[in-house]
């Protein structure tokens, strides 16, 4: 693997460049590195917990779901093969343990502790656990108004079928090319865009006020 | 995160920064996990090698058991053997010993009757 990873090398792309830095830092890792792990969990752990945020609308279970996909990360250290790019690698894992998580949430019967028409979003309850708004520069009316539009739209993007939900939540947030998409959903990328387009035309019905109203611009 | 972007062909990069929806699910940014993420994330891995070094230690203390109750095992079986092969030839040799001194036992019986036929023809009788 390590003559695989330095041939990559060769290339200055910034993302080929990211991606032999992520294959070193497993290679580190599967010789007991810890150093390597943390840089490699720091690198990640934005993107990986913010796309099982947005999967799911549940911060805690998130934060769990994303730790799980660094321990399989480590776990697979010793075995893993630099053929595919890791970013993709790492995001089937999310793929897989987010989708698991959905069909045991579809098979139990889930009873909130709180319930969600009285949390506000910065409470950390409701849709997602969200930064708050910046007072200073919004009027009152202006913060309200732009938090109920991002309940708004993260309600949206819950209420989309799985598959369309992590394709757009990968193509919108994390500016994942089609053919990355089509892999990681383990589909063909005509397919990944008829998913992207139908949950584009859902969300465009869910959103319609709002962008009637223009209050986004 | 920024992506690569060379994939992408420019009129889909276009179109996704022209469409309204698209504008519009900027204003939801992505959550961020907290500052002890990568600690705890860190703390979990450590425990799950120690979980995975546990797994191969014990797995190599039940090789050995295995192992050497196998051995252990061989080495009864062999004992057992070797005794039940030493008890049947010690009795075929009891046997032998026997069938020889009844062989003997009879012979001797044979030349003890010629012995009383011969004593009794020198014993004088008439006296």
């Amino acid at each position: 693997m390590k003559d695989q990873v330095e041939n990559n090398a060769s290339m200055c792309d910034p993302a080929t460049e990211s991606d032999t830095h992520d294959k070193k830092l497993m290679v580190r890792i599967a010789e007991g590195d810890e150093e390597a792990l943390r840089h490699l969990i720091e690198k990640h752990q934005g993107v990986v917990y913010g796309t099982i945020a947005k999967m799911l609308g549940d911060p805690v279970e998130a934060q769990d779901l994303a730790q799980q996909v660094f321990v399989r990360i480590y776990r697979a250290a010793g075995s893993y093969r630099a053929t595919a790019q890791f970013k993709t690698w790492m995001f089937t894992i999310v793929r897989n343990l987010v989708f698991n998580e959905h069909r045991r949430r579809s098979r139990a019967t889930l009873i909130p502790l709180h319930a969600p028409e009285n949390e506000s979003v910065d409470s950390g309850g409701g849709a997602l656990n969200l930064d708050l708004p910046d007072h200073l520069t919004k009027r009152p009316d202006e913060s309200v108004l732009h938090l109920e539009m991002m309940r708004a739209v993260d309600e949206a993007i819950l209420l989309l079928p799985e598959q369309q939900r992590l394709a757009i939540v990968l193509r919108r947030y994390d500016e994942f090319t089609y053919e990355e998409i089509a892999q990681i959903l383990k589909t063909s990328v005509p397919a990944t865009k008829s998913l992207l387009f139908r949950a584009r035309e859902t969300l465009r019905v869910a959103l319609q006020d709002y962008l009637e109203a223009k209050t986004y611009s | 995160m920024k992506a690569d972007m060379s994939n992408n062909h420019p009129d889909d990069s276009q179109l996704d920064s022209n469409d309204p929806v698209w504008r519009l699910l900027a204003h939801s940014p992505m959550p961020q996990p907290d500052a002890w993420f990568t600690v705890r994330t860190l703390a979990r891995c450590r425990q799950a090698g120690l979980g995975m070094e546990k797994a191969h230690a014990s797995f190599g203390q039940a090789w050995r058991w295995v192992f050497g109750s196998g051995i252990g095992l061989c080495l009864a079986i062999s004992l057992l053997v070797a005794q039940i092969h030493s008890e049947s030839a010690m009795h075929s040799k009891q046997k032998k010993v026997q069938e020889a001194f009844e062989i003997v036992a009879s012979l001797g019986s044979d030349s003890d009757s010629s012995l009383n036929n011969t004593t009794s023809s020198w014993q004088d009788t008439s006296l």
